[in-house]
């Protein structure tokens, strides 16, 4: 949003946040307090099995919503959340009626819940859940990269009125002076003969310039920064990697083993899919149906539809290195122990991924000119002393040891 | 003016049939250039046109360039547990084809298997040799069958089930399966329970070269038909009467066995002599040959028996005197002074020849010292009488049903035999091949079998050890293992992986997984020897002795084609003969001095490929069109002619390659030593030869010694070059202008040894493997644009040296001229020498280089950066060894070249870690740096130093014999240090100074002095 004021998108904001205020003022002045340590607590214990809504949204439990206030007594459900199993040998009707319904299976007891942690909790179930207002304010700020374009436009027009201006003023005084009115071109002409080592030098800046140009644009040839197509499915790194904080290794594991990093298989997402039915919108859903559609699953009975035909997923690669470069993942990332985002960037928070580097040679050779190997390796171990003395205590690079040879990457 | 002077570059640059005054030999082809004028000048096409077009093309090749293509990356669905993509997996398995059995390793990336090795776990079982190596790529033969044949239209299993059962059910007269020898126990008792349901059912067996005469000879001797085991490490006094034990002769083991015992380092080694009639791979290893002629091989047995006899003061049989009684005596002593540590062997097809060997060894008492028959081998049991019976029985209609498994006897019996005719009397006939062959082509009902890498199996080769065989990739057509058929139609609910898991519990009691892990488990068995009946009588020799002929014809087994089955295999086709070191050929072999006599010749034409004259072989009343191949060290009016080319129906590789020797194949002898004669006829035969040097010209490329001077001297032969400098005699490192290279990670150092090296290629093979090597084809290897980035070289002794020249006072033009001849006497030699590049320390090819392209690394090795190279080829000229290959075309995705690399399913063998080279660059051996990479991120990964022997290379992990020694020579304790100081190693012309990572060891034989 830097330099451009647009005066309608500024006014939406502040419509907007307005409203924003507007409704969390609402919120907070009901009970504040009880309300974000139970959305908290709600969060840390009861996601996992629970969505928040109707009682027939079910994860592995019931869906949680006012309702349920209604439905149980309070005394009830401090009972059954501090331990169910209690309740359901008890033999309270209730309690069993559940236990019978999803199937025998016992919900986690939290001894450690005090009455207040549960109304807080029951509180903020009571309410419901307010994020999808909050997304929405995340997306607007999407457009920021156009508007530089029209900056320099702008300013390129400005430079250009006054240029003309300035022209208009100088043939306005002429006249005035009685100067004999010259054509534009005629007078450039004269002016270009009197300053031959202006336009020598001009040339010869636009001669170089021109290659400068040349060089750049030759050079990005088969470079692929900032590569982002479309995938199959809009899947989230931002959401998956960012804001639930699951490890890059879980999904792509074989980074750690092997040479491809490897886009991981459909069962892997089933490991959490197979519970997670729905996405946090419409669109979300219908991309976690995708999955259900590769593999034949029916997310309504959690079974897996017997003679299914199964598409695999046609991913579209982004990082794509030429055949005649060797590159493995193990060596980096678990040898030489890189962090992902040294190649990869942020990759948590890309709502879509795209090529964060250039992945040309002179990028590789540098990382390796200037990166560390890491000595206390066993498989260096006694060439420790040799190096010792040999570069005086210097830091051995990976280039030193033979890391910048063709063939450790051509073969 | 006078008639102009003509100066020839080369012998054959005199002949008249090469025009001389021409820059280029052939006519260039013009035609194929510009096409037709006439057709040029009709075309409505203008030039203005053809400007519009050329610009029009030009911007949308540079704007279709500007797009990257779009690469999809398809994951698994549900990602098996053990596959882990970009990480090979190795199970181990069982091959068993031509009667040969070998226990492997095999490699598997993604779900492919792409690399074969032994597997090093079992004491016995049989080496991987070419063949067996290049097997793999027969997996992915485009030419196999898709799906099973009814009458050669493709139809469904159920279908055919349907059909085959109602025929079976149908069938009064008897129903019959011909096939090879089959060693499996879980098969045998499938057929029993088969013949159960049918009880009209027959099984026949038939080994396309047949071992029929050890057989008889052994039920006569030891009244039970087998085959014993052979142990040739523990003899120490071989000879053999052409029996290619080191190629062919019953089992590839013996090999490894051979050169265990061919160790100067333990100062002592066996002595070998061989009596043979053409020269094998065996006999060129042999410390004493004697070319004679097939017709004089009984004679010679009959006689050292004789003399054996009577130097043991037994009653003597009477025999002729021979051209070697002189030294047939010698040997006998020999043997007599080695009582059971010899060996005599023989491979001959006639069963009193095998029955008076076996009588050798039992006065030699070899049994149950290297000889074992109690530890039986069954990998032969075909009796020749049976296929005969077969086409007796078809001819008059006895038969409804037949069934062919792993045999294919319309190509591999003479036509004289009219097996064809016989077959038409049959009204269901059907096959199991994997492929249309010759004989399936001829059937109604096709059932293609699975191949053994997609197959469950189990293999009993020897008694004591049972061998499991485990699918490595899912069938990749629609083929059903012919154990299935059978349970199927013997009504069998359960299938045969079931099957065989049930008879693997009823019969052992290991657990199965870990059986099929390590692939075998040893099994007790009667060891006790046999005892021989003592029913032999001089009568029976009387009349054996076979007729001698003017010319007689042998014929032979390439180690490369073996009985044929793999002739569709371009990596076969193109492994050069081990002796000859042709390519995708078989010819008439005739020893130098018959050519001469016979006025037949091979000459060089301008390029230095070879050609050759035509002949009509008549054998009988039998004639066919051969080249002829002129070999050195074969004996005078013999011929040879190797089995397993001229198929007709096989895929594109091997079809209508060669002639098919088994239509000499009579009554299952390979000789025929009478009525048999050769005419020269008009045309020549262009030979694909990949080395056309026979001698070494007095260079000491290859380092010779006898083991008694070894034994004096342990660096005899191997002496070393001194260079004259103004500091005195130095070696030639000592006068070096390079700068040393840094090292200190590691120094890939690597050693053959000469004395294990019996030149059989299976490193060659795996080379191609390991390696994307690709196929080139006869006319480019004519060119010599082969692309084996490992050759075998192949060397001749020759009869002229320095020495004697000096001393007979040969000028130095008459003594080169002579040099360049191989011996044509009985003492020819020869040796092999394996030759990779050498990856030299201070290397010509690097200096050369415009580009840098080729560089050194800190590890030892030369790097060659193919997408650097711009393609000058100035290090393959300035390379001494000759081991750089250029890619003078695009091999894959290219019509040109039809082999496996331009087929989807053929590139599926292709290993992904190695790239896949394009035209216009230089490639040669990495030391396959595939392996070492990985092999170093393995230590680094588990944060331990790399272990000595971890990193094996292709060619490495092929020889069985354990010729190659590759490792760390920074390790002070690891095997290459040790052997880098062992008085036997050499550097290859090391008065270059290329200081090469590589070197070999002196080859010692052990000759009688």
């Amino acid at each position: 949003m830097k330099g451009f004021y647009n005066p309608f998108l500024s006014l939406f904001k502040l419509h907007f946040n307005v409203l924003l205020i507007f409704q969390i003022c609402c919120i907070v002045s009901l009970n504040a307090q009880d309300i974000d340590a139970g959305a908290s607590l709600y969060k840390a214990n009861c996601t996992s099995c629970h969505y928040m809504g109707p009682y027939e949204k079910k994860l592995i439990g019931p869906g949680l919503n006012a309702e349920i206030l209604e439905k149980y007594s309070r005394e009830w459900l401090y009972d059954w959340i501090r331990n169910s199993s209690e309740l359901i040998e008890s033999g309270d009707k209730q309690a069993v009626a559940i236990y019978e319904e999803f199937n025998k299976a016992v919900m986690t007891a939290f001894p450690q819940f005090s009455n207040e942690d549960i109304d807080n909790i029951l509180a903020y179930i009571e309410q419901g859940p307010e994020e999808e207002v909050v997304e929405i304010a995340a997306v607007e700020s999407v457009e920021a990269p156009e508007t530089n374009q029209t900056t320099l436009f702008i300013v390129l027009a400005l430079v250009l009125g006054n240029l003309m201006l300035l022209i208009y003023v100088k043939n306005v005084l002429k006249t005035a002076a009685g100067e004999k009115k010259v054509g534009f071109f005629s007078s450039a002409l004269s002016w270009v003969r009197l300053n031959p080592s202006f336009v020598i030098l001009f040339s010869v800046v636009f001669v170089f310039a021109g290659m400068k140009g040349c060089w750049n644009s030759l050079s990005k040839v088969g470079v692929a920064q900032n590569y982002q197509p479309d995938q199959p499915i809009a899947f989230s790194h931002q959401l998956h990697a960012g804001e639930q904080g699951i490890d890059c290794n879980y999904c792509h594991h074989s980074a750690r083993e092997s040479a491809h990093s490897g886009i991981p298989s459909a069962n892997v997402c089933m490991n959490c899919h197979t519970h997670i039915n729905e996405g946090r919108s419409e669109e979300g859903t219908k991309e976690i149906n995708k999955i259900y559609a590769a593999l034949g699953f029916d997310p309504n009975s959690k079974t897996y539809i017997p003679g299914y035909e199964q598409k695999p997923i046609e991913w579209v690669r982004i990082h794509n290195l030429p055949d005649l470069a060797y590159f493995n993942h193990a060596q980096h990332v678990n040898v030489a122990g890189l962090e992902c985002q040294t190649c990869h960037g942020e990759v948590e928070e890309m709502e879509v991924a795209y090529q964060h580097s250039k992945l040309t040679m002179g990028w590789c050779i540098n990382c390796h000119r200037e990166t560390e190997i890491d000595l206390d390796n066993p498989y260096y171990h006694d060439l420790h002393a040799n190096w010792i003395d040999k570069y005086h205590g210097e830091e051995i690079t990976v280039d030193m040891i033979g890391g910048r040879e063709c063939a450790k990457c051509h073969y | 003016m006078s008639k102009e002077k003509k100066y020839y570059n080369s012998l054959s640059h005199s002949r008249e049939s090469v025009s001389v005054g021409n820059e280029f030999d052939e006519k260039l082809p013009l035609d194929a250039m510009f096409e037709n004028a006439d057709t040029l000048s009709a075309s409505s096409t203008s030039r203005r046109d053809f400007l519009k077009f050329l610009g029009f093309g030009t911007l949308a090749a540079t704007l279709a360039s500007c797009e990257a293509p779009v690469v999809k990356s398809i994951p698994y669905l549900n990602k098996p547990e053990n596959i882990i993509p970009g990480i090979p997996l190795h199970y181990a398995s069982s091959f068993f084809s031509e009667n040969t059995f070998a226990s492997l390793l095999v490699k598997t990336r993604e779900g492919r298997p792409i690399l074969l090795s032994s597997n090093h776990k079992n004491k016995y079982g049989g080496g991987i040799n070419a063949r067996c190596q290049a097997s793999v790529l027969s997996l992915y033969d485009s030419n196999r069958l898709k799906g099973p044949l009814e009458d050669s239209v493709e139809t469904s299993w159920s279908n055919i089930d349907i059909k085959i059962k109602q025929r079976l059910e149908a069938s009064n007269k008897k129903i019959v399966l011909v096939s090879s020898t089959i060693i499996s126990p879980s098969v045998k008792q499938i057929l029993k329970d088969f013949k159960k349901v049918y009880k009209n059912f027959n099984h026949i067996k038939y080994d396309t070269l047949s071992k029929d005469s050890i057989l008889s000879s052994n039920q006569k001797v030891f009244n039970k038909r087998f085959i014993p085991t052979y142990r040739f490490d523990k003899a120490d006094c071989i000879v053999s009467f052409s029996a290619d034990f080191l190629n062919e002769w019953l089992d590839p083991a013996h090999s490894r066995q051979y050169t265990s015992n061919r160790k100067p380092e333990n100062g002592k080694m066996s002595r070998h002599y061989q009596f043979e009639s053409l020269l094998s791979v065996t006999g060129a290893n042999a410390d004493k040959r004697f070319p004679i002629k097939p017709s004089q091989q009984s004679e010679y047995i009959l006689r050292l028996y004789d003399i054996l006899l009577s130097l043991s003061n037994k009653k003597s049989i009477n025999t002729n005197n021979t051209n070697h009684d002189k030294q047939l005596v010698s040997i006998a002593n020999e043997l007599l002074a080695n009582k059971g540590k010899s060996l005599v062997v023989s491979g001959s097809d006639n069963k009193i020849v095998q029955e008076i060997v076996t009588r050798i060894n039992i006065l030699l008492k070899n049994y149950g010292k290297t000889i074992f028959s109690g530890r039986q081998s069954n990998l032969f049991s075909s009796s020749d009488t049976e296929i005969r019976a077969l086409i007796d029985d078809m001819n008059q209609g006895n038969i409804d049903v037949v069934m062919f498994l792993d045999t294919n006897p319309i190509y591999s019996l003479p036509s004289s035999m009219g097996f064809i005719t016989a077959l038409k009397n049959v009204p269901t006939r059907i096959s199991f091949s994997e492929s249309l062959d010759e004989t399936s082509k001829n059937c109604n009902y096709v059932c293609p079998n699975t191949n053994y890498l997609e197959s469950w199996g189990d293999l009993q080769p020897y008694s004591g050890t049972y061998f499991l065989q485990q699918p490595t990739i899912s069938p990749i057509f629609d083929s059903r293992q012919f154990q299935d058929s059978f349970l199927k139609w013997a009504g069998s609910p359960i299938n045969y992986m079931a099957y065989l898991k049930k008879y693997f519990k009823t019969n052992f009691s290991q657990p199965w997984t870990k059986a099929l892990h390590d692939g075998f488990v040893e099994v007790n068995y009667n060891d006790r020897e046999l005892q021989p009946l003592d029913n032999f009588s001089s009568s029976d020799i009387r009349g054996f002795i076979s007729k001698s002929g003017k010319i007689e014809l042998e014929l032979y087994v390439k180690g490369s084609m073996g009985q044929g089955v793999y002739s569709n295999n371009p990596w076969l086709q193109e492994l050069p003969d081990v002796i000859s070191k042709v390519t995708w050929d078989n010819y008439l072999t005739i020893s130098p001095s018959h050519a001469k006599e016979l006025g037949i010749s091979n000459w060089h034409v301008s390029n230095g490929a070879l050609d050759g004259h035509v002949v009509n072989l008549v054998v009988g009343d039998r004639t066919m069109k051969c080249p002829v191949y002129i070999q050195p060290g074969q004996a005078y009016g013999v011929l040879g002619l190797a089995f397993g080319y001229g198929r007709t129906e096989t895929g594109k590789a091997g079809k209508d390659i060669g002639v098919n020797a088994y239509e000499f194949y009579n009554d299952f002898d390979k000789l025929s030593t009478t009525n048999v004669s050769i005419e020269v006829v008009s045309g020549k035969h262009e030979f694909a030869c990949t080395q056309n040097s026979h001698t070494m010209m007095g260079r000491n490329i290859v380092k010779e010694t006898n083991l008694s001077e070894y034994l004096v001297d342990n660096k005899s032969g191997n002496k070393q070059f001194l260079l004259h400098s103004h500091k005195g005699h130095v070696k030639p490192n000592d006068l070096t202008l390079w700068k040393e290279h840094e090292r200190d990670v590691h120094f890939w150092n690597m050693s053959i040894d000469l004395n294990s090296c019996t030149g059989c290629g299976a490193c060659v093979i795996a080379c191609h493997a390991e390696n994307n090597v690709p196929v080139v084809g006869k006319e480019e290897v004519r060119k010599n644009r082969d692309m084996h980035w490992l050759r075998i070289d192949r060397y001749y002794s020759s009869d002229m040296t320095k020495e004697r020249a000096k001393k007979e006072g040969v000028g130095s033009i008459e003594m080169y001229k002579k040099m360049e001849e191989p011996s044509d006497s009985e003492n020819l030699e020869v040796v092999f020498q394996p030759v990779m590049c050498q990856h030299c320390n201070h290397a010509p090819c690097e200096t050369v280089c415009p580009v840098a392209a080729t560089t050194h690394s800190r590890e030892g090795l030369n790097h060659m950066t193919y997408n650097r190279c711009i393609g000058t080829r100035y290090c393959m000229n300035n390379c001494p060894y000759k081991v750089r290959r250029f890619n003078w075309f695009n091999y894959s995705n290219n019509n040109q070249f039809d082999f496996n690399m331009n087929d989807d399913l053929g590139k599926m063998v292709l290993n992904p870690d190695v790239t896949v080279r394009s035209r216009g660059v230089m490639e040669k051996c990495s030391m396959c740096i595939q392996n070492i990479q990985k092999t170093k991120l393995d230590a680094k990964k588990e944060r331990r130093k790399v272990k000595d022997g971890e990193v094996r290379i292709a060619c490495e992990k092929a020889c069985d014999n354990g010729a190659i020694t590759f490792g760390d020579a920074l390790d002070k304790n690891s095997r290459i240090s040790k052997e880098k100081k062992n008085p036997r190693s050499y550097y290859l012309i090391e008065e270059l100074n290329t200081q090469p990572s590589v070197f070999y060891k002196t080859k010692v034989r052990n000759k009688k002095v």
